[in-house]
């Protein structure tokens, strides 16, 4: 299944990314674009294949034990497993989010500074514009997927709401704060709308909500993990949705680029979608344990023969490296940003280097127009 | 059946690889040979030649992976546990190697340092590359199917030689290309680099194939002789083309 995925979306990136960051002078701007889209349908692709792994691992189809193998049966049910198509548009929408949201929160920041003006009010307002129409998706897609894995993994959904008891109190609180002790099984402290789990969650004043108990000891996840990884999802979710909705309003009075509080709100959430996609996997990943492949093998016989302190090793190494990457990846953009599109445009192109003599085009051809102009 | 689905796979798999030897080679040994430039400004020309087209290079190792990923899973199960180390060290240099690409164009204080990142990167990659085959000669310690040997018996002196053999070979490649796709001061450069990067390589391949002789007597069976033509094929192109 990766294989395909290298096949159809590794290529098709690679090649068209080279045309795209390198070609518009020399196929011309229809092909270009053509390119970009390319791109684009490469990256899709590639979500899509590993969306449909990534899912296959959370609710596994088509295939049996035989002799102590999993066997394929079906590998159209292993590809079209039960959550795939639930999953993938909750991810691609949570992609879009983060882009826009970071793009907005750019040009809001732009706009309290008073700089780049005409190029921050396009940016946040193409942001907003994106990000309310996937906003109101996320929050329709998000209701079903929640819908599918308590029909698949009702014990990370257990987890997810925080409650111990096999049925909760009622009317159930929603829980936002809790410190779970999950050796005695109950949570040290817990703190909670009350009655709005009730409405949230079963749709009525005084349901009751299941708690981890039901699931046996040894086949429960972590909850303080998946708890607070769904509520870092869930209440950045409820943020972009709230200031949706008022950029809607304020761009119907006519405020959209004047409100103070809402621009310095914007700025905030710059890196939100981030956060909560990281979230909503820590959610899918650490809910899912103790299996590895949910219902069909357990993560302590996925082990594989390596030693343990080898593995700490590289795993020390990773952290490091990528912790120097992702510092040097934030200096670069904070100062990309602070020195403004128009800067950035104005860079003269140095000869030889067709990545910086092309990088004014590229901007140029994402605003659509030459801002040089 | 001579063409059967193993076989078929075998041949996809060595063919990925071969062609990620060919592509990946020359970039791997541009970037190694970028310590040897004290020109910031010819180094900017150095890796302007492979800009365009390396990350569709490394594609081809990913594809060889996982089509042993999905033919021969076994065989992957054996070496991932086998080779972890070097494999980890692998994919953090060409970690540091991609990052370093991007971020040189970022700045220009650092500019310098970021190329030595992108150098070491390229060297430690090749070296490993040629450390992995060393050892899969020397051979790897399987029971029912598994791994059973240690973390660093991949390491021998063999290994590091073999490490050594693909680094010189990368290098040909890559001053190879840069006196291909070079101008000037480039192509000078890739004349005068190729003048002891090609000889290193011979003679380093050559005592590499004696001891592989000697260490695995299977080889000796499989390649008979024609290594002993290869080189000395090689060897006479170097001497046709020496200025």
């Amino acid at each position: 299944m990766i294989g395909l995925e290298v096949l159809t979306s590794f290529f098709l990136e690679a090649g068209f990314l080279g045309i795209m960051l390198f070609g518009l002078n020399r196929v011309g701007p229809r092909l270009h674009f053509f390119a970009t889209c390319m791109v684009a349908l490469g990256t899709i692709l590639s979500a899509s294949w590993i969306l449909s792994a990534n899912s296959w691992m959370q609710t596994p189809d088509g295939v049996a034990w035989e002799n102590g193998r999993l066997v394929v049966k079906d590998w159209w049910q292993v590809v079209v497993n039960p959550s795939w198509l639930v999953r993938l548009p909750h991810m691609l929408s949570a992609a879009y989010l983060t882009g826009s949201f970071l793009v907005a929160g750019v040009g809001a920041w732009y706009l309290l500074k008073k700089k780049h003006l005409a190029f921050a009010r396009r940016t946040v307002s193409i942001g907003l514009a994106f990000g309310s129409v996937f906003i109101a998706g996320q929050v329709f897609i998000g209701d079903i997927l929640y819908g599918t894995m308590l029909k698949y993994q009702p014990a990370k959904m257990q987890a997810v709401e925080g409650f111990w008891d096999k049925q909760s109190v009622s009317p159930a609180p929603y829980l936002w704060v809790i410190f779970p002790d999950q050796k005695n099984q109950r949570n040290i402290f817990e703190f909670g709308t009350p009655g709005l789990g009730s409405i949230w969650l079963t749709h009525s004043l005084d349901g009751r909500v299941k708690g981890l108990k039901n699931t046996s000891v040894p086949d429960q996840p972590m909850m303080g993990w998946v708890f607070y990884g769904f509520r870092t999802m869930y209440v950045i979710a409820i943020a972009m949705f709230t200031l949706a909705v008022a950029s809607l309003w304020l761009r119907w009075r006519g405020k959209l680029f004047s409100t103070r509080w809402f621009l310095i709100a914007l700025v905030w959430m710059t890196p939100s979608g981030i956060l909560a996609t990281l979230g909503g996997w820590y959610t899918a990943e650490i809910g899912r344990q103790p299996y590895v492949i949910y219902g069909l093998l357990r993560t302590a016989d996925a082990v594989s023969p390596v030693p343990a302190g080898t593995l700490l090793s590289s795993l020390i190494a990773f952290v490091i490296i990528y912790a120097i990457f992702f510092t040097a990846f934030l200096v670069f953009v904070i100062r990309a940003i602070r020195r403004g599109p128009d800067e950035l445009l104005g860079i003269p192109a140095p000869s030889g280097s067709l990545k910086r003599a092309l990088r004014p085009q590229i901007i140029a051809s994402t605003l659509g127009k030459n801002p040089i102009q | 059946m001579i063409m059967d689905l193993p076989v078929l796979s075998a041949s996809f798999m060595a063919g990925a690889l071969c062609i990620y030897v060919l592509l990946d080679g020359f970039d791997l040994g541009v970037g190694a040979l970028l310590l040897l430039e004290p020109d910031e400004r010819h180094r900017d020309r150095m890796v302007d030649a492979i800009v365009p087209t390396w990350d569709g290079n490394e594609t081809w190792l990913i594809m060889a992976a996982v089509a042993m990923l999905a033919a021969f899973p076994t065989a992957y199960g054996v070496l991932l546990p086998a080779f972890y180390v070097p494999l980890i060290v692998m994919l953090l240099s060409l970690g540091l190697r991609g990052v370093s690409f991007e971020f040189r164009y970022q700045t220009t204080k650092f500019r310098a340092r970021w190329d030595a990142v992108f150098a070491v990167g390229s060297i430690l990659v090749a070296i490993i590359q040629g450390a992995f085959v060393g050892g899969l000669i020397v051979g790897v310690a399987v029971d029912k199917g598994a791994f059973v040997g240690g973390t660093f018996d991949w390491l021998t002196p063999f290994s590091i030689l073999f490490g050594f053999v693909s680094l010189t070979g990368y290098a040909v490649l890559g001053a190879g290309w840069l006196r291909l796709k070079g101008e000037g001061n480039t192509k000078l450069f890739a004349e005068k680099s190729l003048l002891w990067v090609t000889p290193a390589f011979l003679l380093l391949s050559s005592v590499t194939c004696v001891v592989a002789y000697h260490i695995q007597p299977q080889i000796n069976e499989a390649w008979n002789h024609h290594v002993v033509y290869l080189i000395t094929l090689g060897t006479v192109f170097f001497w046709r083309d020496w200025p």
